[in-house]
């Protein structure tokens, strides 16, 4: 898939790179980076999944929710595209700041087309919830060196039972999600 | 590693004909706790620095205590300039009340006290 | 009397007093992720609490000394130069509306509230109030301008700029009193110290110090009564408050949750790490360090000896080098931390080692000295603190002699695995 992307890519000026999210864990899949740039693609993919999925929810709230979702960023020094590809894949583009709207827009139709051609059909496993809400800690919690020690601390699980995340108990799980609600300062978590 | 570039500039001899050479100054970022209040330029060290704290002194630098090859300046809005003299770098910190999105604009302000200072010599 | 007036230091040992009561310098890392390690082991109601109490004795035991030695006496004088010491600390500008009978505090600038939002406040939303130590500051403040009993104000802080408010906000009423306990002043540190030894690289390590101290004469708050050093926030802090918060908590939990012992001792520990990697790491990637000493060299035990000396310079006391050799071991001992003299004091001997701070700190130096390569000019982001001290450990330390113990001097062995 990495080469397909690869090549798909390299017929694109101004592309940075691109990112294939795995729904709904928020996991890499596939990426393309340009040479010399510095980013870690689990963490890049790893957020925007997470984008994508806040933004649903938003939209839902808001009754304007449609699978034909599209969210654009733009920042100083680039333009971020995330579309849903399908309920089980999300892509992000990432353009140079100063590539012409227009020339974005037809590539990434084109690019998008090609991308979501060449992605296999899966059936998304339901993994454990404890290890789902120990990686969003992970990607979200301010001091994660610290968030296993904490989470023991607050939720009065052990260290070592912590280390396997997915065989926690239900009580356990509950506590968990409770101390990463607190962590996180927020009512609930967006998995 | 150094971050972006935020401004070049090429201070020159302000006395014209055979004189130092060209220094060619860039104003980079520098990652530091606080985000985006530390900025950084590097000037040759066999420079004047007496001088050259005299010229910012006149552009409205205040001279702080200091310590060791440091020079210490502050501005009117509470941002400093500091140089080492030992090494030639400067660093520019803005003062944290600056709100985030303005604070390269603040470096900036500073970096160009400095380049005309430097022009003056 | 100028506040600077009030500074004493006990030279040989790297301590340092105002009116006689220790002080020392931290960041605001190593100040909030404390306050987050209370309230992780404590819940947010029970840590803000003994936080708040901490801070309360601490405060009062530092005021009445700061109070005697200034000739303060009347009310306005003593409420008027407790605010003074507290922005000159670099804790914040508080505002006290006070009687005998309580009153009102406010401020929008002070050290944790304002550094928590720089620090967290666009990643998390926080609700309950950040500032304890004002808190209790603005307790000790109040009974003492009116010669009141300890306790016999209580205080909520019920706005915080950490919540996204405005302003901080205190509410200070009358509470019943109880006697105070005798202070932790010059004259009990002396008593918990060890004759000081010379270490590796002793006549440098001086050096860089005694230039460091001198450094921080100079720094003080500014009119916010924030102090902006080394690019990180620095206050002036009371090794009261520090000890009374970890050894209260450490006690609670070995008597209520004993299995939760390892994971609080790991976060104190951290602690100390979060500390020498962002405090230690900050100055040394400083203009202030680099027109001091240079910049750092990247030679390891360059970098070991600097980060000592720093120990030293900020008054965490006669930290010494007695041996190390790169990339296998170090042993670092101390003749005196700013955690016996309280400990003692208060608990008697403890049974088993317990500066969990020199802990985490003596195996941050060795990481910052092996692993950091300090040319190039490294940021010291949240993403290089992870790489550099999460995944496969790569040392282990262990403290092997501990005054707390009422062992001659405390020692900490760190082993490369």
């Amino acid at each position: 898939m990495d080469r397909y992307i690869e090549q798909a890519a390299s017929e694109i000026p101004q592309l940075i790179g691109i990112f294939v999210t795995a729904m709904p864990d928020s996991l890499l899949f596939s990426s393309w980076v340009r040479d010399g740039t510095e980013w870690s693609p689990e963490d890049v993919a790893a957020y925007f999944g997470d984008l994508i999925r806040a933004n649903r929810q938003g939209l839902k709230a808001l009754g304007s929710w449609s699978s034909e979702m599209q969210v654009t960023i733009e920042s100083a020094e680039s333009l971020v595209v995330l579309r849903e590809l399908s309920s089980d894949f999300v892509c992000g583009c990432v353009f140079e700041r100063s590539a012409p709207l227009g020339m974005v827009r037809l590539n990434l139709k084109r690019l998008l087309e090609r991308v979501g051609q060449a992605l296999p059909k899966v059936q998304a496993e339901d993994r454990p919830r404890g290890t789902r809400i120990m990686e969003f800690l992970d990607r979200y919690a301010p001091d994660p060196h610290a968030v296993t020690l904490r989470v023991s601390l607050r939720a009065g699980i052990s260290i070592d039972d912590l280390k396997s995340p997915g065989a926690l108990s239900v009580d356990q799980v509950r506590r968990l999600e409770e101390t990463a609600c607190k962590i996180l300062g927020v009512h609930q978590l967006s998995l | 590693m150094p971050c972006e570039p935020a401004m070049s500039a090429t201070p020159m001899s302000a006395r014209g004909g055979p004189g130092p050479a060209r220094v060619s100054l860039s104003l980079t970022r520098e990652v530091s706790c606080i985000r985006s209040l530390a900025w950084r330029c590097d000037l040759p060290i066999a420079g004047d620095w007496r001088a050259l704290a005299g010229e910012l002194t006149a552009a409205g630098l205040t001279p702080r205590p200091t310590l060791g090859g440091l020079y210490r300046f502050g501005s009117a809005t509470g941002d400093e300039v500091m140089l080492v003299a030992a090494t030639g770098r400067v660093q520019f910190r803005v003062h944290y009340t600056v709100p985030e999105h303005e604070r390269r604009f603040a470096a900036e302000r500073l970096f160009q006290v400095l380049v005309y200072a430097l022009r003056r010599l | 009397m100028a506040i600077e007036d009030l500074r004493g230091l006990f030279a040989e040992q790297s301590l340092t007093f105002l009116a006689g009561i220790p002080y020392v310098y931290h960041c605001h890392h190593y100040n909030l992720f404390h306050d987050q390690t209370i309230d992780d082991a404590l819940g947010e109601v029970e840590g803000a609490r003994v936080r708040t109490i901490a801070a309360h004795n601490a405060f009062r035991e530092f005021l009445s000394a700061v109070f005697a030695q200034a000739g303060a006496t009347t009310p306005a004088e003593r409420i008027s130069l407790a605010s003074e010491v507290f922005a000159w600390m670099g804790q914040g500008k508080l505002s006290l509306s006070v009687t005998p009978g309580g009153g009102a505090a406010r401020s929008p600038s002070l050290h944790y509230g304002y550094a928590w939002r720089e620090k967290y406040g666009s990643r998390v939303k926080r609700t309950e109030p950040a500032d304890a130590v004002a808190a209790g500051f603005a307790a000790a403040a109040t009974e003492l301008a009116f010669d009141l009993p300890l306790d016999s104000i209580s205080v909520i802080e019920h706005r915080c700029v950490a919540a996204r408010e405005a302003e901080c906000e205190f509410a200070l009423t009358p509470s019943t009193g109880h006697a105070a306990k005798p202070a932790i002043d010059e004259a009990t540190v002396r008593r918990y110290v060890a004759p000081p030894v010379r270490g590796v690289d002793e006549d440098r390590i001086v050096q860089i110090s005694n230039g460091l101290l001198e450094f921080m004469r100079g720094v003080q708050g500014d009119e916010r009564g924030l102090v902006a050093a080394f690019n990180v926030f620095v206050a002036a802090h009371l090794p009261g408050y520090y000890n009374e918060t970890v050894y209260e908590t450490m006690h609670r939990v070995e008597r209520t949750a004993v299995d939760s012992v390892p994971a609080i001792e790991a976060l104190m520990r951290e602690a100390g790490q979060v500390c020498v990697f962002s405090t230690f790491g900050n100055v040394l990637l400083s203009p202030e360090w680099e027109g001091l000493v240079g910049p750092p060299t990247g030679v390891p035990t360059d970098v070991m000896s600097f980060c000592t000396a720093i120990a030293r310079g900020l008054g965490f006391g006669h930290w010494l080098i007695s041996a190390y050799e790169p990339g296998k071991r170090l042993v670092l001992r101390c003749t005196s931390t700013y955690e016996v003299p309280f400990y003692r004091s208060r608990y008697g001997v403890a049974k088993k080692p317990r500066s969990y701070f020199v802990q985490g700190a003596a195996l941050a130096m060795m990481v910052l000295a092996e692993s950091v390569k300090w040319t190039e000019r490294p940021q010291l982001t949240n993403n290089y603190y992870v790489e550099l001290f999460r995944g496969k450990p790569r040392y282990r330390v262990e403290q092997t002699k501990c005054m707390m113990r009422g062992e001659a001097l405390s020692e900490y062995v760190v082993d490369a695995l």
